[in-house]
């Protein structure tokens, strides 16, 4: 058996969006058609989303529809939550400022001013 | 501060991925799993929610809870995670919804809407056909069948339709149970040994 089209397989080893349709619009060789079938036969994931695909009548649409989504995740991932370092320098911002504030108290208040 | 961030590894498996986010949780890495699995997760939210607004809203809700969840729970298969909080989430929305038509075409209607599917994902290889001639007598001849067709004479569904008369739904049902009649008979086989 010959080996199956690079644009089957994603680098995740799942099936590509585009394989899907071609799938659908039988646009597919033998060998390619039973790769598919094979992958499918083992993964629940790309067998129940082939049955979803029949459902987007058109490629370009499923594909803006995916763009979309991408780019609000990415929008998304990078707004919501700080890095780590990120948090630690929030954190030492936040207790230099309050030491800072309660020396500027102790000093006007207990200390009758910084100039004499 | 993006500048900062470190480029992480594109090429990096799942797993790879997964026990980076673990040690050190990243929104980039979440970004990568993403982007390689969205495809996948919208078709099966088309599948059964069978609306582009309600599945779209779906993937979010999915990828908002990933951000917690690689890190609460250690996940082995990402693929089959996916598939299965992907599946439950859908099926929760539908029994929300009192949509019981999609529940019952889903098979699930039974089940109160909750995915029985503890299975993982088996890829049942021909070097395993092999050891099993006692394991496959045991199947109905329609899954001996198509699962010898399948998966030693690697006829594609519809040549296996055209050969037995059978219909290409019927096919795939009869590979899916006998596949499982197999797994089963494997792991029986693993656990008395």
């Amino acid at each position: 058996m010959e080996m199956p089209d690079e644009k089957i397989f994603s680098s995740s080893g799942h099936l590509t969006h585009e394989a899907m349709f071609r799938y659908h619009s039988h646009a597919l060789n033998r060998e390619d058609q039973y790769a598919i079938e094979k992958h499918m036969a083992g993964c629940r994931l790309c067998a129940e989303a082939m049955e979803g695909t029949e459902k987007i009548r058109k490629e370009e649409r499923y594909t803006r529809i995916i763009a979309e989504l991408r780019r609000a995740v990415r929008r998304r991932s990078r707004s919501a939550k700080p890095l780590p370092f990120m948090q630690a320098y929030i954190l030492a911002g936040t207790i230099v400022f309050l030491i800072l504030f309660l020396l500027i108290i102790y000093i006007v208040f207990f200390r009758g001013g910084i100039v004499k | 501060m993006r500048f900062l961030r470190s480029k992480k590894n594109r090429a990096g498996t799942d797993s790879e991925l997964l026990e980076e986010y673990r040690r050190s949780p990243d929104g980039q890495i979440i970004e990568i799993l993403f982007e390689r699995y969205c495809h996948l997760a919208f078709a099966v939210c088309m599948k059964y929610l069978r609306n582009e607004e309600d599945s779209k809203d779906a993937v979010m809700h999915l990828f908002a809870r990933m951000h917690d969840d690689l890190v609460k729970y250690r996940i082995d298969h990402f693929s089959h995670w996916l598939y299965v909080i992907t599946k439950n989430y859908c099926l929760k929305e539908l029994k929300s919804r009192k949509n019981f038509s999609t529940l019952e075409e889903a098979g699930l209607a039974d089940t109160g809407g909750e995915s029985n599917d503890g299975e993982e994902d088996f890829d049942l290889t021909p070097q395993h056909l092999q050891q099993l001639d006692n394991a496959l007598a045991a199947l109905s001849e329609e899954q001996m069948q198509c699962v010898r067709l399948f998966y030693l004479d690697e006829k594609t569904y519809t040549e296996i339709a055209d050969q037995t008369g059978f219909t290409l739904k019927q096919v795939k049902s009869f590979i899916q149970n006998g596949k499982r009649n197999l797994r089963n008979y494997l792991e029986r086989k693993n656990g008395n040994a």
